[in-house]
C-alpha cells in the first residue's frame, strides 16, 4: 500500500544472498563454481552473520550437510553450478522422498553457451527427475523474491525446493528491492523419526506415495505466485521462461499473447487452457525443450519451438535471435534490430595464464621430460595452457581416466590436477589407481587457492571460510592413498622441477609429485610486485624459447621478444634461454 | 526524463583493466539519479586477460532486460581499439557515440607472433566510419599523471560522466567513487576522475 520500499544496487547472486538473510538462513554449504560463487561469499562476507557457512569439499557433501541442518529444523541453502548438481545427485535425488524439515533450497546455477562449464545441461531436468519443486528467475529482482518464496514453499510441503538462475541472470546487476534482515539465531534440533529419515525399501516405498501425493498441493501454491502470469490479446501467443522471457516481454508487439512460466511443475490445466486459446504458439526457452514438451502433451494447436527448429537447441538467447524467431513466424518485434555485420578478422583474445603462474611451468616440465606421453588433466586453471592438456571432462575424472589409459597404453601417464579439484573427488581415484595396481605419474598443482572462480580456500590451504583452521596434508593423504612415491617441488625453480620429474619416471607405480606455488594473483596481493626481468637484445639469438614458453609477460616486438609490464619476475624464462640473454632488471 | 531510453551504454576491454568496476560505478550513480538500471557481465576471463564486455541499460521507464541488442549501443567506452572496434562491429551504428582509449593490449597470438596487431590509427579509422562520433582519449596517460595508469578506467568514466551524454551528474559520480574504493585509494581515483571530466569539458562534442 503505497510502502516505498529501499532499493539497493547489486549483483544478482548478491541479492540471492539477501534474499537468503531475509528469510531468516541459519545454515549455508557450497561448492565454488561459475556462475554461483558470489552467493556463499556475500553470505561469508555479511557483517552480522549469526549463520553457519562453509564451503564444502564438494557438492554432494555440501548437501549432505545442508540436509543434516534441514533435518534439525533449520533453513539451509545448498549453492553449486549445474554440473556440481551432477556430483550432489545421489543425495539430491532421495531427498525428495525423505523430505525436509526446516526449508533446503538447492541453487543450482545453468550455464548456457556455455560460458564457463563444460557442458550445458538443464537443471530443470533434474528438479523434475527428482519430482521436486524449481523456481526459474528472470530478473535478479525475481530471483531473491523467489529465494524468499521458496524457504517457505520448502516447509509448507517438506520437500527441498530447486533454484534455477543461469548466467544472465546470476551476474546481471540491478537495482533490487530490499527488506530487513531479522537478528534472531536458531539452534537447531534432530527429532528421531526413523520412518522418514531412514530409507530402506519399506519407508521408500511409502515415502515415495507421499512425494507423489504432494503434487498436485505444490502446484496449486505455486498457482497463487507472481511468478506466472498470462495476458491475452491475440490469435498468436509466446511462452517463455527465465532470461529468455525477459527478451520476449522487450520485443513483443501489442495483439500478441504472452504465458511467462517461473515454476515447475507447470500447472497442465492453466497452461492447456491458455494454449488452447490460440491458434500458434512460439516457445522461447533456453537450454532444453521442457516448456514446449509440456505444452505438445497437453495442445493440440501448433507449436513453434525447438522441436520444429526454429529456436535453436544449444547456446545462449539474446534479444537478436529473439527478434528473428519472431519475424521468421509473422510477429513483427516491437523494436526493428537492423542486420549486423560483426568485425570480422581482428585476433581473437582468449583468456590465457597469468605471467607467473606456477601451472605453467609444470605443464612445460612435463612436456619435456615425457615427450610424447599422455597428459590427462582436470577442471581448473590449467586448461588455459598449451602445454601438456590432453583431457578434460568433469571434476576428478583426470587421476581414473588416467589410470584407465594407463591399463590401456603403453605410453607414460602423467596425470595433473590442482589441489582443491583432487580434494574434491580425485582422491577416490588414486585410490582406486593404487588398489588396481595402475602406473601413472599424478602431479597436484597446488597453487594454494580455488583460483578459477575467484580464490576460494580449500583443504590443503590451512583457511577455511571462516579463517584459519587445520591444514590437511596433501603428502599425507597421498602417502595414506598408497602413493609408491610422493615428493613436494616448487615449479618456479623449473631445474629442480625436471629433476622430481625425471625421477619419477625412472620408477614404478603410482607417483605423486606436489607442485606447490602459491597462485601469481594471490603472491601479488600479498607480496607486491617483484622486479621484473628483461632481454639483452645483443645476446638474445632470436630462438624463439622463451616464446613457445607462452607467457604473456614475452612478445614479439619487431622480430625480437621483449619483456613487457605484466612481467611477475618469476624467471622461468631466463632459465629456459640458452644464451643468457635473460636477466633480473637491476631496478623497476 | 533521459533521451533514448533504455539508454544502452557498452563497457569493453581487456581482462584486468577495470571493467567492473567502471560499469559498477556508473549504475550505482544511475540507481542514485532514480534510473532503472540493468548491467550484464559474464565472470571468469576477466581476470586472465581474456575480452570482456559490460552492458549497461539505463531506463526511466522500466527493468530492463541485461544484455544490449546488436547495433543497438548509444555509448561504447573502449579501454582498448581492437576490443572496441569489435564491440562496436557488433554493437555499435550510426547512432553510437565512441569513446576510445588508443593503447593497444596484445593478445596472446600476437605477443607470440601468430598473428599481426592492426595499425591503431586504422583501427581508429575503421571505427570513425562506424559510429557518429569518437573521441580518442589517452586515459593511461592521464591516469598515469593522476598516479597509476590502472586507473584509465576512472578517467574514462570521467569523460563519459563530464561529456554530458548520460543523465548522471558529476557529483552523484563522485559520491559513489568515494564509496568504491579503500580509503587511501578514493584521492587518486577522484583525481583521476577529474581528469577525465576536464579531458573531455576541453573538446568539442563529437
Amino acid at each position: 500500500m503505497g510502502e516505498i520500499k529501499i532499493k539497493r544496487f547489486m549483483l544478482c547472486n548478491e541479492a540471492i544472498a539477501r534474499g537468503c538473510l531475509e528469510a531468516g538462513l541459519d545454515f549455508a554449504t557450497g561448492y565454488p563454481g561459475t556462475p554461483s560463487s558470489e552467493v556463499i561469499d556475500t553470505l561469508n562476507a555479511y557483517h552480522d552473520r549469526n549463520f553457519y557457512v562453509e564451503w564444502s569439499v564438494n557438492e554432494k557433501v555440501a548437501l549432505e550437510n545442508a540436509i543434516g541442518a534441514s533435518w534439525c529444523g533449520l533453513r539451509s541453502i545448498c549453492v553449486m553450478k549445474h554440473v556440481g548438481l551432477n556430483v550432489a545427485a545421489d543425495p539430491f535425488m532421495s531427498l525428495a522422498y525423505t523430505g525436509v524439515k526446516g526449508g533446503l533450497v538447492v541453487l543450482s546455477a545453468d550455464d548456457p553457451f556455455p560460458h564457463s562449464s563444460q557442458n550445458e545441461q538443464d537443471s530443470r531436468r533434474y528438479a523434475h527427475a527428482a519430482k521436486i519443486p524449481c523456481l526459474d528467475p528472470s530478473t535478479p529482482q525475481e530471483a531473491k523474491d523467489m529465494v524468499k518464496y521458496a524457504f517457505c514453499l520448502s516447509e509448507r510441503h517438506e520437500i527441498p525446493v530447486m533454484l534455477r538462475p543461469t548466467t544472465r541472470i546470476c551476474h546481471a546487476r540491478s537495482d533490487i528491492e530490499i527488506d530487513d534482515i531479522p537478528k534472531e539465531s536458531r539452534r537447531g534440533r534432530f527429532v528421531k523419526d526413523p520412518k522418514r529419515w531412514v530409507l530402506v525399501p519399506a519407508h521408500a516405498k511409502e515415502l515415495h506415495k507421499k512425494l507423489n501425493e504432494k503434487q498436485e498441493k505444490i502446484i496449486e501454491d505455486l498457482s497463487s505466485t507472481p511468478f506466472n502470469y498470462s495476458i491475452n490479446r491475440g490469435e498468436t501467443a509466446i511462452i517463455s521462461s527465465g532470461v529468455a522471457s525477459a527478451y520476449a516481454h522487450e520485443l513483443i508487439p501489442d495483439g500478441v499473447s504472452f504465458m511467462k512460466i517461473g515454476t515447475y511443475p507447470i500447472d497442465l490445466r492453466k497452461l492447456k487452457a491458455f494454449t488452447e486459446r490460440h491458434k500458434k504458439i512460439l516457445v522461447i526457452e533456453e537450454l532444453d525443450p521442457v516448456l514446449e514438451e509440456a505444452a505438445r502433451m497437453v495442445s493440440s494447436s501448433e507449436i513453434i519451438g525447438k522441436m520444429t527448429g526454429d529456436v535453436p537447441l544449444g547456446g545462449e538467447l539474446n534479444l537478436n535471435i529473439v527478434h528473428g524467431i519472431l519475424e521468421k513466424n509473422g510477429i513483427s518485434p516491437k523494436i526493428r534490430y537492423e542486420e549486423r555485420d560483426p568485425e570480422e578478422g581482428l585476433p581473437k583474445r582468449p583468456p590465457s595464464l597469468c605471467a607467473g603462474c606456477m601451472h605453467q611451468p609444470t605443464l612445460y616440465a612435463i612436456e619435456e621430460v615425457f615427450k610424447g606421453d599422455i597428459y590427462p588433466s582436470d577442471i581448473g586453471c590449467y586448461t588455459l595452457s598449451a602445454h601438456a592438456i590432453d583431457t578434460c571432462l568433469c571434476m576428478g575424472s583426470s587421476v581414473s581416466i588416467g589410470s584407465g589409459i594407463s591399463h590401456c597404453e603403453g605410453r607414460n601417464v602423467v596425470v595433473t590436477i590442482g589441489d582443491s579439484t583432487f580434494m574434491h573427488t580425485g582422491i577416490p581415484g588414486l585410490i582406486n589407481a593404487v588398489y588396481n595396481d595402475a602406473k601413472m605419474v599424478l602431479v597436484i598443482l597446488d597453487n594454494r587457492t580455488t583460483a578459477m572462480t575467484g580464490h576460494q580456500p580449500s583443504p590443503g590451504t590451512g583457511e577455511n571460510i571462516s579463517g584459519t583452521c587445520k591444514e590437511l596434508s596433501l603428502e599425507a593423504i597421498c602417502r595414506a592413498c598408497g602413493a609408491d612415491l610422493v615428493e613436494t617441488v616448487d615449479p618456479y625453480d623449473f631445474v629442480v622441477m625436471k629433476e622430481a620429474l625425471h625421477r619419477a619416471k625412472a620408477k614404478h607405480g603410482v607417483r605423486v609429485i606436489i607442485a606447490r606455488h602459491p597462485c601469481a594473483i594471490i603472491e601479488k596481493r600479498r607480496k607486491g610486485e617483484e622486479i621484473p626481468f628483461e632481454i639483452d637484445v645483443k645476446r638474445c639469438t632470436k630462438c624463439g624459447d622463451c616464446l613457445d614458453y607462452g607467457c604473456p609477460a614475452i612478445e614479439l616486438y619487431d622480430i625480437k621478444p621483449i619483456i613487457n609490464d605484466l612481467c611477475n619476475g618469476c624467471g622461468i624464462c631466463s632459465v629456459l634461454c640458452s644464451s643468457g640473454a635473460i636477466t633480473r632488471r637491476k631496478e623497476r | 526524463m533521459i533521451g533514448d531510453d533504455p539508454l544502452n551504454i557498452i563497457i569493453t576491454g581487456v581482462g584486468g583493466q577495470g571493467n567492473v568496476v567502471a560499469s559498477r560505478i556508473i549504475a550505482s550513480a544511475a540507481v542514485n539519479e532514480g534510473l532503472y538500471v540493468s548491467v550484464g557481465e559474464i565472470y571468469g576471463a576477466s581476470q586472465r586477460g581474456g575480452a570482456v564486455t559490460s552492458y549497461v541499460r539505463l531506463s526511466g521507464e522500466m527493468q530492463y532486460g541485461p544484455i544490449i541488442p546488436r547495433g543497438m549501443a548509444h555509448i561504447i567506452i573502449g579501454f582498448e581499439p581492437i576490443e572496441s572496434l569489435r564491440a562496436i562491429g557488433n554493437f555499435g551504428s550510426k547512432k553510437t557515440r565512441a569513446i576510445i582509449n588508443p593503447r593497444p593490449i596484445y593478445p596472446v597470438d600476437v605477443l607470440s607472433g601468430t598473428l599481426e596487431y592492426p595499425p591503431v590509427e586504422e583501427v581508429l579509422k575503421a571505427i570513425k566510419e562506424l559510429v557518429y562520433g569518437v573521441q580518442v582519449i589517452e586515459a593511461t596517460e592521464l591516469a598515469k599523471k593522476a598516479g597509476d595508469a590502472v586507473m584509465q578506467n576512472i578517467v574514462m568514466v570521467g569523460c563519459v560522466v563530464g561529456s554530458g551524454l548520460i543523465p548522471i551528474e558529476i557529483e552523484t559520480t563522485k559520491e559513489i567513487i568515494k564509496e568504491s574504493f579503500a580509503k587511501e585509494r578514493v584521492e587518486a581515483n577522484l583525481k583521476a576522475f577529474k581528469s577525465g571530466v576536464g579531458e573531455i569539458k576541453g573538446r568539442k562534442a563529437v
